[in-house]
């Protein structure tokens, strides 16, 4: 095989390599045109024919309208990635030589960084540590040439050396540099798309919808060591205030709910989302206040509800603390806001039924008492497939014909209800409960626990929550969706308490346990990283605001010097001469140089030795000992000689130890009484 | 004097001390990042302005991973050259101008550890492939050299350098080492016709030097040196102010031949064409009559003898070396 082949099958895997975990970034019709130009280059190199320039022009143009047609756009994060990646499968037709090697190295390094932005996983650190062996392996081989160089087993030894000194350089650098943050100096992605399912308005079917994804969402760990109950465990994500009967929408409120909370913390926690992009951020109730830890872009979407846009595909992640509400007040603009009601032919008989009710004494607890009474006696059921409701008034059709439905449909006409008897109220779209992780002791939070409740306006006490769900389906709320849903034609007879007890002591679960506990700790170790976390860890750094990161950055130089010194030492041991004769004489020929004799390179020991006493006339003796034992001991003993001759060697044991004592005692700045005396 | 010539002149001072120092270093090694490692710096750098804009850790650990690579990559770089130590520098016997040729360099590994990858350059006329050197070996390396011009070249130093292990930097040191070898002229491939010979004399085989002025076949000037009969000297010449010259006659059996150019030299000065045309064929005729074994002399300055007779290898390399440097500059090489 040439060389030139060499190169490029060499760049051909190293591509492959690079793309592969990203492949699914990118749609299908993408994904075929950089196959189509590799499939291509690998006909070029076998039939040795080249491909016309026109044709490849051709299919930059191609692949870059095809890009601009996914993506709308070029100056973006994706799109950008898309061109780099098109450029390096173009460039592969022209690897000849060193330098396009390099070039081809240098478009897959850029188009790496650009992947790199579009994940957030712990590990993909082994990726790219695997990534970078690789790369510098082939810059390793072709820095001399296209023909390359031979792996010896020296060379491995340097190339694993460089990498064994770099690692806890990497690794130090990593904990020490400090987490500074400039803006946004680059392309924002451009990934819209809301992955939870939520949209901002539900009907009946959304949430049954989302529910069928067991993936997890998001995990959540307490963190002052105080956890909820599973019955706080209500995640709100968006609040939705505009009805037409079953569909909720979410309008902009006019105003922010006004609340004072008290300053004792109740639970701090951190949330990780896992798959997430633009995404509400799912904050626990009567969460007081919350710290991003990813760089976005946050909005306010009313209702103590927000909204979060990373700058790049990041996990996004976030701390929140909750308190108690000690006050709250509802303004006449966020009252009616909250009191809006669909059009009566909407509503007819709904209306009917909720005016017609009779209260001994209006207030929340009884309106939901009568709600759920109304619920239990006329038998309404909990179900994922409720079936088609009418268009025409949804909500009779669901609270007069069909009686079974999900949390959407409970929810919204509990809400419906409420303000029909002028209570404001709010429906809430969310998480409810989790998975707890008794290893780890977090919870997963998983499609499957996707919920909707109500929040009605007490006077007194607030918004307060209200979960109609639990008026028709208790043990929903009671042992959390995957309880509920997915074991319950398991238990065969047996209580779901027994069940679930018994199915937390399998091997398996443990097993399943800790693996989730390792992933989810590593990776918000390692996804979360940030100056908090930097301040904790190095808090005997003291705390003294701005001037903290410098701190800290001289910390960082101070022990990456103290890392790299490890590298100086090795080289000053390597230029120790393997052979002592000679590292005592170049001792000597420095000895010489200090005391301002100067020497030239090509000078041999007899021409240095005349200079040396004509300078020196004060050391003479020990000079001409010197540089005498010096000769015998080079001129007479070559490597040949001494394999063959124990004498020989012996010999020459004798002479290097006299040549060494005589330069340790050789003081050029002091004057040898012995010459003064001669 | 204005307000800024003081700056002025102490910032000349400056790089003037600097270059001077430069250019007698020795064993002192440098570092620059090649093209390539410029732009790899600069796609780190940009790496680097990301992770600090996005806050993203997979790409701070990108970033600290090839920024280690980097920096560990230099000082392998850098010290690659240490310890390593030109011991010998030979050049080939004849050497012609505008032709390439190969010196053989002597390195000497006197560190632990192996030095890859290390190549020799010769100012911008020569260089070798990049070779390895155990540590303790001695090992030859072929520099090959090409387009010196004729004349003397004087070696100042040889550079030593390499860009292992990635090929990101670029570190080289000097070696001083003085070596001063002539250039001939470039050898024509066409044969030329050797001019027309003298006649000979009663003995042959040897050329004598009558010293009865005119009796004998005049065969031309000669400068006067040491040892010669104050006979022979041409005193019209030398009242005609052209020096002490020697005449010299021709009595022998063989042929003998005066190489001579074409035309008049006196007026050519260096860098003219026809100078270098009459040279390189001055030069081609020096080969071909020392390949034939006759008996030959040289003359560049009309009727003046810049040789005596002579022939064999020695006095071929004499007469080329004449021609070397006849209105030639001295080249020196760093």
């Amino acid at each position: 095989m040439s060389h030139s082949s060499r190169l490029y099958y060499s760049c051909l895997i190293f591509f492959i390599l690079s793309y592969i975990p990203f492949f699914n970034q990118v749609n299908l019709l993408i994904n075929g045109l950089f196959a189509l130009n590799i499939l291509l280059s690998l006909w070029q190199e076998g039939r040795k024919e080249r491909v016309p320039q026109f044709i490849r022009v051709g299919l930059m143009a191609m692949g870059m309208a095809v890009i601009f047609n996914e993506y709308q756009t070029l100056w973006a994060l994706e799109p950008g990635v898309a061109t780099l990646t098109l450029m390096a499968t173009l460039k592969i037709f022209e690897i000849n030589s060193k330098r396009d090697f390099f070039l081809f190295a240098l478009i897959v390094e850029l188009a790496l960084v650009g992947h790199v932005l579009t994940v957030d996983q712990l590990y993909m650190v082994l990726f790219v540590f695997v990534i970078s062996v690789t790369l510098f392996g082939l810059l390793f081989t072709h820095h001399v040439g296209e023909e390359g160089i031979k792996w010896t087993k020296e060379r491995r030894l340097v190339f694993t050396q460089i990498f064994l000194f770099s690692l806890p350089l990497a690794f130090a650098l990593f904990f020490l540099f400090p987490r500074l943050t400039l803006g946004n100096l680059f392309f924002n992605t451009i990934k819209k798309q809301n992955l939870t399912g939520f949209s901002e308005e539900i009907r009946p079917g959304t949430i049954s919808e989302v529910i069928q994804n067991k993936i997890p969402y998001f995990r959540a760990k307490f963190l002052n060591g105080k956890t909820p109950s599973y019955f706080e465990l209500y995640w709100r994500g968006a609040v939705l205030s505009q009805t037409e009967g079953l569909i909720w929408k979410r309008v902009k409120p006019p105003g922010k709910d006004e609340e004072e909370f008290s300053k004792a913390i109740k639970y701090s926690y951190e949330l990780t989302y896992d798959q997430f992009m633009n995404s509400p951020l799912f904050l626990l109730e009567d969460t007081k206040s919350f710290q991003r830890q990813s760089k976005g872009h946050l909005l306010s979407r009313g209702g103590r509800t927000y909204k979060f846009f990373p700058y790049s595909n990041q996990k996004i992640t976030f701390t929140g603390q909750t308190a108690k509400i000690k006050k709250s007040k509802l303004s006449p603009q966020l009252r009616k806001h909250y009191l809006q009601l669909p059009p009566l032919e909407r509503r007819p008989k709904f209306t009917k039924w909720v005016s017609d009710l009779k209260f001994q004494k209006k207030s929340l607890r009884r309106f939901s008492k009568t709600f759920s009474k109304a619920i239990k006696d006329e038998g309404f059921a909990y179900t994922l497939a409720p079936g088609l409701l009418g268009d025409q008034s949804p909500i009779d059709e669901f609270f007069f014909r069909a009686k079974q439905g999900f949390c959407e449909h409970y929810a919204g006409a509990f809400a419906l209800y409420l303000r029909l008897l002028g209570v404001p109220s709010r429906v809430v779209v969310g998480f409810h409960g989790g998975d707890y992780n008794p290893l780890g002791q977090y919870y997963v939070v998983r499609g499957m626990d996707a919920h909707a409740w109500v929040e009605a306006w007490d006077e007194k006490r607030g918004w307060t929550r209200f979960d109609p769900t639990s008026y028709v389906a208790p043990d929903r709320i009671r042992y959390g969706s995957a309880a509920y849903f997915v074991d319950q034609e398991e238990t065969q007879g047996v209580s779901l308490d027994v069940y679930l007890e018994g199915r937390s002591n399998e091997f398996w679960q443990g097993l399943l346990f800790a693996v989730d506990m390792l992933y989810y700790e590593a990776n918000r170790k390692f996804v979360g990283f940030d100056l908090d976390r930097q301040k904790r860890i190095f808090s005997f750094l003291g705390d003294e605001g701005k001037r903290w990161p410098w701190k800290l950055l001289f910390l960082c130089f101070g022990v990456a010097s103290l890392l790299i010194l490890p590298l100086f030492w090795r080289i000053k041991r390597s230029l120790n001469h393997p052979n002592s004769l000679w590292r005592n004489y170049r001792r000597l020929l420095k000895k010489l140089k200090k005391s301002g004799f100067e020497i030239d390179p090509w000078q041999g020991p007899l021409t240095i030795k005349r200079g040396a006493v004509e300078k020196f006339p004060h050391h003479a003796e020990s000079l001409n000992k010197a540089f005498e034992l010096f000769m015998k001991g080079y001129y007479g003993h070559d490597e040949e000689r001494l394999k063959d001759s124990k004498e020989l060697r012996e010999e020459y044991s004798t002479i290097t130890n006299e040549f060494r004592s005589v330069v340790r005692a050789i003081n050029l700045r002091k004057v040898d009484q012995k010459s003064i005396h001669q | 004097m204005t307000v800024l010539s003081p700056v002025k002149l102490l910032r000349e001072g400056f790089w003037k001390r600097l270059g001077e120092k430069l250019l007698r270093s020795h064993d002192k090694i440098f570092i620059i990042p090649t093209r390539y490692g410029f732009y790899f710096i600069s796609i780190v750098f940009v790496l680097f302005l990301i992770s600090l804009s996005y806050g993203h850790s997979l790409a701070y650990t990108t970033t600290f991973i090839f920024v280690s690579l980097v920096m560990t990559s230099a000082h392998f770089t850098n010290f690659n050259l240490a310890g390593v130590e030109v011991m010998a520098l030979h050049v080939p016997d004849e050497v012609y101008a505008d032709e390439s040729f190969e010196c053989r360099v002597t390195l000497r590994n006197t560190s632990r550890k192996t030095r890859f990858d290390i190549e020799v350059t010769l100012g911008e006329v020569g260089e070798s492939r990049p070779e390895s050197i155990e540590s303790g070996e001695t090992k030859t390396i072929i520099l090959k050299v090409k387009g010196l011009r004729r004349g003397q070249v004087s070696i100042k130093r040889l550079r030593l350098a390499t860009t292992f292990p990635f090929g990101l930097f670029y570190a080289w040191k000097f070696w001083l080492h003085k070596k001063d070898f002539v250039v001939y002229p470039t050898q024509l491939n066409e044969r030329l016709t050797l001019p027309a010979p003298l006649t000979s004399g009663l003995n042959k085989g040897r050329m004598t030097q009558k010293k009865d002025l005119g009796a004998d076949e005049f065969l031309g000037h000669q400068v006067f040196e040491d040892g010669m009969p104050f006979k022979g000297i041409d005193w019209k010449a030398y009242a005609r102010g052209k020096g002490l010259l020697y005449k010299t006659f021709v009595e022998e059996a063989e042929a003998h031949y005066i190489l001579k150019p074409e035309r008049e030299l006196a007026h050519l000065s260096l860098g003219d064409q026809r100078l270098e045309e009459e040279l390189i064929k001055l030069a081609s005729l020096v080969d071909q009559a020392s390949g034939q074994g006759v008996t030959y002399a040289l003359s560049l300055e009309g009727m003046i003898r810049n040789t005596s007779f002579g022939r064999g290898r020695d006095f071929k390399k004499d007469c080329l070396k004449k021609l070397a440097l006849f209105k030639s500059d001295r080249q020196v090489l760093v």
